[in-house]
């Protein structure tokens, strides 16, 4: 099916002048153009979207004396990275990753959500709570909060062992994996559940949480031990531990409603619990491609350009007409009229001029950070990861 | 981490304790991309068992383990590369915002 598709967009053959990124790329590889289409891009068809597959196989086009295999040397000439969006307020970043597989993208996104460590609140030891809200749910909304603070600068807790199931072991916990902060509230209004002046009324918000370098202040019922305190570390001096953001709201207290708590933050991956995943999400798309499989011209171009008027503000028109003849905008189209152009695809009339097509090695990455380290930094973590990972894996595997 | 479950001709299946899909798929992808390769393959038998049954069969010329170990050094380096070249990407994305 995906055969047909390709090789009648491309002997219909659009002109030199409008050859698209790849008609350029069939020109270098060996294969015959419909299975270098299939191979390498993603045909979105107006009700389904064919030639979906990755073919990652060496031998996939053997018959055709095509080497698919790819080695090391081979995968650095073809990657390629490019920033497109670093947003510091947002602790967002977009970029470009072109040439490796589905699976190596993957990877990193798995890694990313569940496998790079942070610190977050694991143990809530409460001294008072008041409020309405009952001690465990109090604690597991406090275990939500991103407290900011470098996890590099702590040990994780052992993993668990086989005498102790599924629990992990009580490590002796001290200033090398726990960090403390304590939380004291209390409601002084008169307006026993109205009002609200100011923060003080009631509201316990995560600025609340104070930070105890110094270490826990009831050890005795903790069992937590710090030999020296965590401000005389340089690293902390610079940046002392906080929530990431001041303003989540905690609980609601009424007056003469009273929370004092102590809370003790451990290292650990998203594997074992949301709340210490290091991004709010981290994700990737395709990169679409529109082409024109003809020459569009003359009035026929005005009414292409007609075909995306009221876009949304911002939002280019995926085509321009230069010299009266249309062709494709500079880059990939905005995410805004990708339907659009999907829907024009179909279109009786328009079928054999437009296509839309996605990239199959071209990923678009997103990375929301939870605001506990900027995003370039969790990135660059979990290639660490992955590439230990492979050599833990190499290493055994030499030995044995 | 890795014990041999099975021999045949050239086909071995490893067992990878404590991995999932990140490295299972990874794996699988460096590996069918390699000429000495004829199979390559993941299954997690049980979701719930951090487990993967990697099966790798060899056109002979290489041992699947050498394979297999070739394949992971081969990821490896393919993470080293990505993250020297981010490096610099964003270095230089720092110096163009500056500017």
């Amino acid at each position: 099916m995906g055969k047909r598709k390709g090789s009648k967009g491309e002997k219909d053959g659009a002109p030199p002048s409008a050859m698209s990124q790849l008609d350029r790329d069939f020109a270098v590889s060996g294969l015959p153009d419909y299975l270098e289409a299939q191979r390498t891009r993603v045909f979105c068809g107006s009700e389904s979207n064919t030639s979906a597959k990755y073919f990652g196989s060496a031998h996939t086009y053997s018959t055709k004396g095509f080497d698919n295999s790819q080695t090391w040397k081979e995968f650095e000439r073809g990657l390629d990275i490019r920033i497109r969006r670093v947003d510091e307020a947002d602790n967002t970043m977009e970029f470009d990753l072109v040439g490796v597989s589905p699976s190596f993208a993957n990877a990193l996104r798995r890694i990313l959500i569940s496998e790079v460590p942070t610190m977050a609140i694991e143990h809530v030891f409460f001294l008072n709570n008041t409020s309405t809200i009952p001690d465990e749910i109090l604690a597991h909304r406090l275990g939500l909060i991103p407290i900011a603070a470098d996890p590099t600068l702590f040990k994780s807790r052992s993993p668990p062992s086989q005498e102790s199931g599924n629990e992990h072991q009580e490590d002796d916990r001290d200033q090398r994996n726990t960090i403390v902060l304590r939380l004291q509230a209390r409601c002084s209004g008169r307006n026993p559940g109205g009002k609200h002046e100011g923060n003080e009324y009631g509201k316990v918000k995560s600025k609340d949480l104070k930070w105890l370098p110094g270490g826990s202040e009831i050890p005795e019922e903790t069992g937590v031990r710090f030999t020296v305190s965590q401000d005389t570390l340089e690293e902390f001096e610079r940046a002392p531990v906080r929530p990431v953001h001041d303003d989540i709201l905690i609980a609601k207290l009424s007056s003469g409603q009273e929370i004092e708590l102590e809370a003790h933050c451990t290292k650990g991956t998203g594997a074992e619990h949301a709340k210490w995943s290091p991004v709010a999400t981290a994700w990737y798309r395709l990169c679409p491609e529109v082409v024109l499989l003809r020459e569009v011209k003359g009035e026929k171009a005005e009414e292409l350009l007609a075909k995306f008027e009221g876009l949304p503000k911002g939002v280019e028109c995926p085509f321009e007409v230069v010299g009266g003849v249309a062709r494709p905008r500079e880059g990939p189209p905005d995410l805004m009229c990708l339907e659009r152009i999907r829907a024009l695809s179909g279109e009786e009339e328009w079928k054999d001029y437009v296509q839309l097509r996605k990239i199959k090695d071209h990923f678009i990455f997103t990375v929301e950070s939870s605001g506990v380290l900027p995003p370039q930094d969790l990135l660059c973590t979990a290639i660490d990861i992955l590439a230990s990972k492979a050599g833990g894996l190499a290493a055994k595997l030499a030995e044995a | 981490m890795v014990t041999s479950a099975e021999e045949a001709d050239n086909t071995v299946t490893f067992l990878l304790q404590d991995e999932d899909h990140t490295m299972g798929a990874s794996l699988v992808d460096v590996l069918n991309r390699s000429s000495n390769v004829v199979f390559a393959g993941y299954t997690i038998p049980h979701p719930s068992e951090r487990k993967v049954q990697l099966c790798v069969q060899t056109n002979g010329e290489v041992s699947p383990k050498d394979a297999v170990l070739a394949a992971a050094e081969t990821l490896a380096k393919m993470c080293d590369s990505t993250k020297k070249l981010f490096r610099s990407r964003f270095e230089e994305f720092g110096n163009t915002m500056q500017e």
